[in-house]
């Protein structure tokens, strides 16, 4: 497995690159960093519109989420791949493709996790700064969504190893991330499938595991801030 | 200053307030008390319309708080409203918590509303907690930050709901004071307080509830001078 690795290292991390385009472990990275930038405010959008006093709004939002987690990303990405350049009337490149279906995906998610987090607040904080007479956006943006965001991040980190695994229906649309440079590196080599999917499992285990071993750090830390307020 | 007339407040069936009418003039400290659950918290807040009312009418220094027109967040600067639980900001330090009503509420540049901070907290001898968050601070020290940070605004009412409750009994003696000390400059009060050595000492006037009800409202020397209601002594040694 080791001599696996070493010997196509370069291919495993980075793709083609410099050579050609990157991907590998790289292009991983790439796309879910990016879809998760791009959710990120999209969450809080739906994440605040949850909370809106119109029940059609709420309701909306509510049958939005339900709806996605009722699907499978794979088949979301599809509907993407196949029927988004119709409606469009132009072509994306998979790797767009790949990023609406997370964001699509993802939004759901973290809009819950978000939500979460303004729901834990004290509901002394909105009331203290209605008190003095903030406005009610005022208190969302200076209040609210700084103390519920940081006591979530925690559960964005965790949200960021499930896009990390999600990247890997890149796949399935020729993108060329890590998983696809696995199954090229098989390709080439024929003979050693056990292997090259070793190297895969342990490049994902090693991004996924320190990302959720940060994200308990980081949750027994902020918890102890939080009694302390209390 | 305050005048309320025949105010019902309900949460549901159940009737929280039930025919309130009262007043309080410019500069009088009135002391409300009574059992849990007597509606004391839900009056205060219908003052600043934290809680809407069900029927009555309130008036602020003429101003009907529940009419559409009224712009709500001018209103409730002139009210400054203290909690229980100091409710400061965790996030922000101990002067944040006082600049940031200044500079988004009163859009003062920032380095005015940093040195009307800084002398608030003087005031109230804290200066050196300044840049101290609300966690590193004692609760005395919260709330004595909570009650400066309205006075920001210059308010011209104070609203205190239970501002001692929650403190150990060696710091409640230090929020009293400012508390003294602010009635002594002729502030309008309304404390909710089971504190009866402030009632004594600051109050003008006390009110006694009783599910929902105001039953008696009283100078405060009848009210500690054997008053002849029955139940201001059954109050009385209650707390005693
Ligand atoms: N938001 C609410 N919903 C329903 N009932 C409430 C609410 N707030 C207060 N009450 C009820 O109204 C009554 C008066 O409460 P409150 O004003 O907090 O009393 P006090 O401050 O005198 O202890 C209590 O019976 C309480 O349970
Ligand atoms: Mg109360």
């Amino acid at each position: 497995m080791w001599q696996v690795f070493s010997e196509n290292w370069e291919f495993f991390l980075l793709g083609t690159y410099p050579r050609g385009p990157i991907g590998g472990l790289a292009m991983t990275l790439i796309i879910a960093v990016v879809s998760l930038a791009i959710t990120f405010p999209f969450a809080i959008g739906v994440a605040l519109l949850r909370g809106s006093k119109s029940v059609w709004v709420r309701r909306a939002c509510e049958a939005y989420t339900t709806l996605i987690r009722g699907c499978p990303l794979l088949m979301l990405l599809l509907w993407i791949y196949f029927f988004l350049p119709q409606l469009l009337g132009f072509p994306l490149s998979p790797f767009t493709t790949l990023v609406i279906a997370i964001v699509f995906f993802q939004t759901a998610y973290l809009s819950e996790v978000i939500r979460g987090g303004i729901e834990a607040l004290h509901k002394g904080q909105t009331e203290a700064a209605l008190a003095l007479g903030l406005k009610r956006w005022m208190i969302i943006w200076k209040i609210i969504l700084p103390q519920a965001l940081y006591n979530v991040i925690p559960g964005i980190l965790n949200q960021f190893t499930s896009v990390i695994k999600e990247t890997s229906l890149a796949y399935v649309i020729a993108l060329g991330e890590v998983t696809y440079s696995a199954s090229q590196v098989n390709g080439i080599l024929m003979t050693r499938p056990m292997e090259v999917y070793m190297v895969l499992a342990a490049l994902y285990f090693v991004l996924c595991f320190s990302l959720t071993q940060i994200a308990g750090l980081l949750d027994r830390r902020i918890a102890r801030n939080r009694s302390a307020v209390r | 200053m305050i005048s309320i007339q025949s105010l019902n407040k309900d949460f549901g069936a159940f009737r929280a307030l039930s025919d309130i009418n009262a007043r309080v003039e410019k500069g009088e400290v009135v002391v409300l008390c009574g059992p849990s659950g007597s509606g004391k918290s839900t009056l205060l807040r219908t003052l600043n319309r934290l809680e809407p009312i069900t029927t009555g009418r309130i008036e602020i220094a003429g101003v009907d708080v529940n009419s559409r027109g009224v712009d709500i967040n001018k209103l409730r600067q002139k009210i400054g409203f203290v909690f229980q639980q100091y409710n400061l900001f965790p996030h922000l330090t101990a002067l944040d918590n006082i600049v940031i009503g200044l500079t988004k509420i009163l859009k003062m540049p920032r380095d005015e509303a940093t040195k009307r901070a800084m002398a608030l907290l003087e005031r109230v001898n804290l200066t050196r907690r300044a840049s101290n968050y609300p966690a590193q601070l004692s609760g005395g020290e919260q709330q004595r930050v909570a009650i400066v940070r309205s006075l920001a605004f210059q308010p011209e009412i104070m609203l205190f709901d239970e501002p001692t409750s929650a403190l150990d009994a060696e710091m409640i003696g230090e929020v009293l004071a400012l508390m003294r000390e602010l009635a002594a400059t002729g502030m309008t009060m309304m404390c909710v307080t089971h504190e009866m050595r402030f009632a004594r000492e600051a109050a003008d006037r006390v009110w006694l509830m009783e599910k929902g009800k105001i039953i008696v409202d009283t100078d405060k020397a009848a009210f500690f001078n054997s008053h002849p209601n029955e139940r201001v002594q059954r109050f009385l040694s209650s707390i005693n």
